[in-house]
């Protein structure tokens, strides 16, 4: 074929590609097309063919162009998008027809493929015209705009198809269309927009009504992103935008502002519901939750050291403060599974911030054990199983919160051997489930004294039993024997609190009581060794007072020391305090306690010479009070308060120092310092476990040391840093341990 | 040479008396002078502490090739503490910790301490780090600090040559023992 027979035959395909424009196609046949399209290439007239094309289309793109240029704004958005259709329906045409061309000259010539150019000539002639492109992107942002504030546009299925337009031709061609002239303006007015709005909004409403109307602005832009059929990039990009505008932008107030912000919201329990709101809008960037959990914490802090400041000033009491960590717990739990949605992360904080304010002293401890015995004394009574259980646990959640353990255990070794040696404790077996839920937290170390407690008052039980048949055996054997009847409760000593207290002198028949049950305890376990323990135990006196005609006998249930005291006045008709000190051997400060005790206006069964509440000095005397009066057969004497005792004594022994001294240890440790026994335990327990773990381990690296015996030692007490380093040393000198030359970070264990 | 030394009651070793003669012989003065301290270290008097057993003075004097006074005397230029490397210098350290304990004693008395830190290490370590640690450690009210443990005396050491730098001293992770935290506490209590 030669050049005009080729020319001729590009004509004719000319003509079929305007009237497949027209849309008038049908009249066309489809073989002839591409038959002769085909013979052009074959015969080497590709180019002829291609530049043709790309001329033609042109062309009419261009007509197109002038078109669309100067159709109004009105209707420009849809006229675009309909002559894109038209468009590509033209191009699918022509490319069915020149299929031949584009496997093969195209190839070969590196040339776009026919539909692609059909794009790449729509874009640079229709859509990059001056006067278009501007416009319809203006008009795009413009859409958005108004439906943002509210107004009518059009539908939006004529900005989907723009621009699904641009996307396509970006596809195509590698072109940018589609970000240069649309989605980078989108993104930048969307943050300013929102920048703006948000900052108002806020400025003028509560916390809550943003919250609510960022939610139905996040919801509202998702909806417009799908129905526009955004591309995930654009999507993304959005979000991020809207959630640093709405979210992060204005986190810090939204948790600080006054009267609504998330820090006002945790003091109410009824907004709860905001709360949650807040958080679900937070949690779409992580991130700022960490304000919220913060939010938390300080109120915690804040209501946690209000409650320690009650405590301390002694407004509140132990158990009042016990339940009102309760309420606490009871309080921010249910904020964290509700507001929080349970979160892990709230929920550590939350006991972070528990054990934080808790443990800043040893109070929680000591109110948690008078907490616990007055359940165990009285609380109790009457209560259902379940209830029981609830209040157990109660105790159990408190001390899950307190890190020195050991602190508990010792107080509450205290009241239970009070406890159980007074008879007090509602219920053995409540006692025994307590015991055994502390076993469950801490171990079988923790409880076995405690076990060993128990243990004692069974085995004296049975002891007693055995006393009784022993000595109705000897009675009959050998009669004349005077000595007083005596219950004795035998207490192993490791178990038990330590008391270290000497023993007064005893009236004779008391004495020779304890002898008799000394011997046949003895007997009985060899090699065992008894200390009586006479700053504990009662004793019931028959008194006689009054004279002829008028006497009056009482049974007198009194402490030990007291017996003592009043057994003086079968001998003497008057004792100063100095006699009676030396005649008993009580401790002073206790023989105060319990004298003063049987001369107080209630229980007057001693005259004392002095005036006022307290003793005047050694030479103050006493006798008994014959006119002595009790309505009941059997009175229980009470012994005065350690803190009415502190007022009467203080008075007239102020001075003494040792007075004072005693006066603290007898009163209990003292809330700020460790006891001195447990320090040392301590002391022991890391020792021990520093040896342990370098034994086992020949060297180790101090961090992980430290991180070892913490671990190890954490279910009774956490040891600081700088107590273990102490041990440490120690042990260095001891030359159990050594430090390695080269490394003073790493010990190596001496064999 | 170590007849002339010899404690009168037993004649295989020297004890502080003897040594003192020596410093004469050599013309130093043994309070003010730790050359001597560096010369029983090269000697390796190191059995037991404040004495010279004859084997070790005939072993050393063996190794140095001292035969005489004037060898000693020659010697002495060589004892500056300057001279050492860090590792020699090191155990000499630890021995001067040993050699100055009492009898049975494994802890040093503070007022000790004090002078025997200034006379080594007066050249080795920062003046000023030398001088706080001293009035640190007259001035700490601390009872435990009355006496100072081997542990705490090498550590001192240890620790001035690797952190010259208080400021970025870290107590909460620091395995030094607590005497060199509560020394760092002080020195920039000091600076603030």
């Amino acid at each position: 074929m030669d050049q005009q027979g080729a020319q001729t035959v590009w004509n004719s395909l000319a003509n079929a590609i305007d009237e497949i424009v027209l849309r008038n196609s049908s009249a066309l046949s489809f073989e002839e097309l591409y038959r002769n399209s085909y013979n052009l290439v074959i015969q080497k007239h590709g180019k002829l063919l291609y530049d043709g094309v790309t001329l033609k289309i042109s062309s009419h793109l261009s007509t197109t162009a002038q078109n669309l240029a100067s159709t109004p704004d009105a209707s420009l958005l849809e006229e675009v998008s309909m002559s894109f259709d038209e468009h590509i329906t033209t191009m699918s045409m022509v490319r069915d027809i020149l299929m031949y061309m584009d496997r093969t000259y195209v190839e070969t010539h590196n040339e776009k493929s026919t539909f692609i150019q059909g794009l790449h000539l729509y874009r640079t002639i229709v859509w990059e015209h001056s006067n278009v492109q501007c416009r319809v992107s203006e008009l795009l942002l413009k859409a958005i705009a108004d439906e943002r504030i509210g107004e009518l546009t059009d539908s939006r299925d004529v900005l989907k198809k723009i621009l699904s337009m641009l996307l396509q031709i970006d596809t195509a061609e590698n072109s940018n269309v589609y970000e240069r002239d649309f989605a980078d303006a989108f993104l930048g007015r969307t943050q300013e927009f929102y920048q703006m709005e948000s900052s108002e909004f806020l400025a003028e409403n509560s916390a809550s009504d943003y919250v609510e109307k960022a939610k139905r602005r996040l919801e509202e832009e998702k909806l417009r992103a799908t129905a526009l059929a955004l591309p995930p990039t654009t999507v993304d990009e959005l979000q991020n935008i809207l959630h640093t505008e709405l979210i992060k932008r204005h986190a810090k107030t939204l948790v600080s502002m006054e009267n609504s912000g998330f820090s006002v919201l945790l003091k109410d329990e009824t907004k709860i519901g905001a709360m949650r709101e807040m958080y679900d809008l937070f949690a779409k960037i992580p991130e700022s939750l960490d304000d919220l959990r913060n939010a938390l914490c300080d109120r915690v802090k804040e209501d946690g050291n209000a409650l320690v400041a009650d405590q301390e000033r002694g407004v509140s009491d132990p158990a009042s403060f016990v339940q009102g960590i309760l309420k606490m717990n009871d309080r921010y739990t249910s904020i964290v599974d509700f507001a929080f949605r349970g979160e892990p992360k709230a929920k550590k904080r939350l006991k972070e911030s528990f054990e934080n304010f808790l443990n800043v002293d040893t109070r929680a401890a000591s109110c948690l054990a008078v907490y616990a015995d007055m359940l165990l004394r009285s609380s109790i009574k009457g209560a259902s199983e379940e209830e029981v259980s609830i209040l157990l646990n109660n105790v159990i959640l408190v001390f899950r919160f307190i890190s020195d353990k050991d602190v508990f255990e010792a107080f509450y070794k205290e009241h239970l051997a009070k406890r159980l040696l007074t008879g007090r404790s509602v219920s053995d077996e409540v006692e025994k489930q307590l015991v055994s839920l502390l076993k469950a937290e801490c171990g079988y170390q923790f409880t076995s004294k405690l076990e060993g407690m128990f243990n004692d008052m069974r085995i004296s039980r049975d002891t007693r039993e055995a006393y009784k048949n022993y000595k109705r055996e000897r009675s009959v054997q050998s009669k004349g024997e005077s000595s007083v009847d005596i219950d004795v409760d035998v207490l192993t000593t490791g178990y038990w609190p330590n008391v270290k207290v000497p023993v007064c002198k005893l009236p004779q028949s008391v004495q020779s009581a304890m002898d008799n049950f000394s011997d046949f305890y003895l007997k009985k376990h060899t090699g065992r060794k008894l200390s009586w323990q006479t700053s504990t135990g009662t004793g019931e006196i028959k008194a006689s007072f009054g004279s002829n005609g008028n006497i009056r006998t009482y049974n007198l249930i009194v402490s030990t020391y007291q017996m003592c005291i009043l057994m003086l006045f079968n001998e003497d008709t008057e004792l100063t305090l100095r006699q009676i000190a030396s005649k008993t051997s009580i401790p002073d400060l206790e023989l105060q306690r319990h004298l003063i005790s049987l001369c107080t206006p209630k229980y007057r069964i001693l005259r004392k010479s002095s005036k006022g509440r307290g003793i005047s000095g050694d030479d103050d005397s006493f006798s008994i009070n014959d006119g002595y009066k009790s309505n009941a057969r059997r009175v229980k004497v009470p012994l005065i308060s350690m803190s009415s005792l502190k007022d009467v004594v203080q008075n007239k022994y102020a001075a003494d120092p040792k007075v004072g001294q005693a006066l603290t240890s007898l009163q209990g440790s003292s809330v700020e310092t460790l006891p001195p026994q447990l320090e040392e335990e301590r002391r022991h327990l890391v020792e021990a476990a520093t040896v342990r773990i370098m034994k086992a381990r020949k060297q180790l690296h101090h961090n992980d040391l430290i991180a070892e015996v913490t671990k190890q030692l954490q279910s009774r007490f956490v040891p600081t840093p700088q107590f273990i380093k102490k041990r440490i040393e120690g042990l260095i000198e001891r030359e159990y341990l050594e430090r390695n030359e080269d490394d003073h970070r790493l010990y190596m264990y001496v064999a | 040479m170590f007849d002339d030394i010899a404690d009168p009651d037993d004649d295989s070793v020297a004890t502080m008396e003897g040594i003192s003669k020596l410093c004469d012989h050599l013309g130093i003065d043994p309070l003010e002078d730790v050359k001597i301290l560096v010369l029983l270290h090269k000697l390796q008097a190191s059995s037991k502490p404040a004495q010279i057993t004859r084997e070790e003075w005939m072993n050393g004097c063996h190794n140095l090739g001292t035969d005489s006074i004037n060898a000693f005397k020659a010697l002495l230029p060589s004892l500056e503490l300057g001279f050492m490397e860090r590792a020699e210098f090191r155990d000499f350290f630890k021995f001067c910790f040993k050699f100055n304990l009492e009898g049975t004693h494994k802890t040093l008395d503070k007022e000790l301490v004090v002078a025997l830190v200034e006379l080594t290490l007066n050249d080795r370590i920062a003046k000023d780090r030398l001088a706080t640690f001293q009035e640190f450690l007259n001035i700490t009210k601390d009872t435990s600090y009355n006496t100072i443990t081997l542990d705490q005396w090498m550590s001192f050491l240890d620790f001035s040559l690797e952190c010259p730098d208080l400021s970025q001293y870290d107590e909460e992770i620091s395995a030094w023992p607590v005497l060199i935290d509560d020394y760092v506490d002080y020195s920039n209590g000091m600076k603030m």
